[in-house]
Parts: structure tokens; sequence; C-alpha cells
């Protein structure tokens, strides 16, 4: 047995019943369809203004940001990189200090050894430097002297 | 949804919603076109385009209702104001005698019955559209038919008002 059944002496009234129509509905039908068609447009506008809105924010919020950062210059510093020429073959390779690029713009570690020989040699200047003479009498020419003999 | 698809919507169930609407408010052919635009402006179909329908035409109808803020007045009046709801069909009942007697039914009972029997829902899908279960549609499907029954003097299942 169905769980909806209908008894039977009701079947015949359902029956009847069913057998009626509704009355037409007075519809206006042009108005229906223009009104549905505008519906169904303005679900596809709305995509189509969302999409055009968000580019309009997104191109003046670029623009903005233009306007504002166009009157800054950045200067940005970058290290030359010093290359020196390969020794022709033959010839040794010259010194470590020789060899040392000098740094530019002054940055040097505080302290270093490349710091205190630019400190040193800008006070003294390299070029008129000589060893000093060594002076007769000293305790390592009687040392050497000694070991001589 | 396509205008073809629409149309036929139209055709085969506007009558039937209109008569869905008509026992809640004077004027259902607006609650009904409202409901056929508002689907038309669905941008997924769903999935029981006819169920969707009868929803909306029964929240659209209560809505008119409340707002008309005549419901007293309409109930009191409705057998006496109603138009004729059918056309002349198969059956050999009287249009106005089922008009009165349908009209005379608690709110409840006849949104079943017309759902039921003209708009051919399922009891499942009247329980989820009056918020019922579908056990308790088909009793009140059966409540009302009795009530018409006795309101139409259909005395026995084979005997008929020959009014018309």
């Amino acid at each position: 047995m169905s769980e909806h059944e209908i008894p039977e002496e009701l079947k015949a009234l359902e029956a009847s019943l069913r057998g009626l129509s509704p009355a037409a509905a007075a519809i206006d039908d042009r108005e229906l369809y223009f009104r549905a068609g505008q519906a169904a447009s303005r679900r596809v506008q709305w995509a189509w203004q969302s999409l055009a809105a968000a580019a309009l924010v997104l191109s003046a919020g670029l623009g903005l940001m233009l306007a504002v950062t166009s009157g800054q210059v950045h200067v940005v510093y970058v290290d030359r990189i010093q290359t020196s020429p390969a020794p022709p073959e033959g010839l040794p390779p010259s010194s470590p200090d020789a060899a040392t690029p000098a740094p530019l713009g002054g940055r040097l570690a505080q302290g270093s050894y490349l710091q205190l020989r630019q400190e040193w040699s800008q006070a003294k200047g390299t070029d008129n430097w000589v060893p000093p003479p060594p002076e007769s009498g000293t305790p390592a020419r009687g040392l050497r002297d000694n070991l001589l003999n | 949804m396509g205008p073809d698809q629409l149309a036929s919507l139209v055709a085969d169930h506007a009558g039937t919603l209109t008569l869905f609407a008509r026992q809640w408010c004077h004027a259902p052919e607006d609650v009904v076109q409202e409901a056929f635009i508002k689907l038309a402006g669905q941008s997924v179909l769903p999935a029981r385009p006819v169920a969707w329908l009868y929803r909306a035409v029964r929240n659209g109808a209560i809505s008119a209702l409340r707002s008309s803020r005549r419901r007293q007045r309409h109930e009191a009046s409705a057998a006496a104001a109603a138009p004729v709801w059918f056309a002349p069909g198969e059956s050999t009942l009287d249009l106005e005698a089922v008009t009165t007697a349908l009209a005379e039914l608690p709110i409840e009972q006849r949104e079943v019955i017309v759902a039921r029997l003209w708009g051919e829902q399922t009891f499942e899908e009247i329980g989820e559209l009056t918020g019922t279960s579908s056990s308790t549609a088909h009793r009140t499907y059966l409540t009302g038919l009795v009530a018409l029954r006795e309101r139409l003097g259909v005395l026995c299942p084979n005997t008929k008002s020959r009014k018309s």
C-alpha cells in the first residue's frame, strides 16, 4: 500500500475535479516577455558593468600612482667592478698588495688593513716612501757582525 | 533560460499558477507574471522550474495579501465575490459550485488541493512548498477533499453534481 494512497471513495471526486481546467490567466504576454527579456539582459549588463567598474578603478589607481611618483628621481649607486688585465705569460704575478683593487667610495671596513694602509698612504705619500737608512751602531748591526765573525 | 522554454512554461502553467495565487490575493495575474519574470532573471535555471514557480507565486501572493492588508475582508467575501476559477472542461461538476466550495475551505487545504490536483505537484514537493512534511500535506489534502465532497453534495463515489 502506498504511503500517499487516496481512498476509493475520494478517487471519483478527485478525478472529476481534475477534469476541470483552471480559467485562462489574463496575463499580457507581450509585457511578460518584454520584461523577462529585460530581466535576462539586466543580468548580462551587470557582468559587463562590474568588469568596466573594475577596469576604471584599476586605471584610476595606476594613474594616481603615476602622478604621485613622477617628480621623484631615484639615484642608485652601484660599485664599479674593477677588472685588472691578466699579466703576460712568463712574468710573475704582481705582489698581493699591488693586485688588491682599491675599493671605491672609501667603503673599507673600519680598522681593516686596507683602511689603515690607505690612511697611511694619504698621510705619507707612497711615491716618496723609502726605507729609513740603517743607523750605525745599532744592536742589529752588532748582532750581524758577531754572527759573521 | 531560453524564450522557447519560458513560453512553454507560460503556456502550460500560467493558468494553474493563477488559480494557485488566487487563493490569497485579488490580483493573481500580477503575481504570476512577476514570478515568470523572476525566473527569467535567474542566472542559473532551477532544477525544478515548476516547483520553483509555485514557491515564487506562493511567496508573492502572500506578500501581496499582506501589503493589501485586506485579509479579513478577502476571506469573508471570497466565496461571494470570487469569479469563476475554472473553465468548462471534461468534468460535469458545476463550475460555480466548485469555485464556491473551494473558496470556503481553509487556505491550508486550498493550497494543497490546487497544487496537487491542477498543479500536479507531488506530496513531497507540496510539503517543501508549505513547509510541512509530505505526510502532513497528504492528510491535509484528504481532509480538503472530504470537505469539498460535503460542500458539493457528492455523497457516494459514483455520484456527481449535475448542476452545470
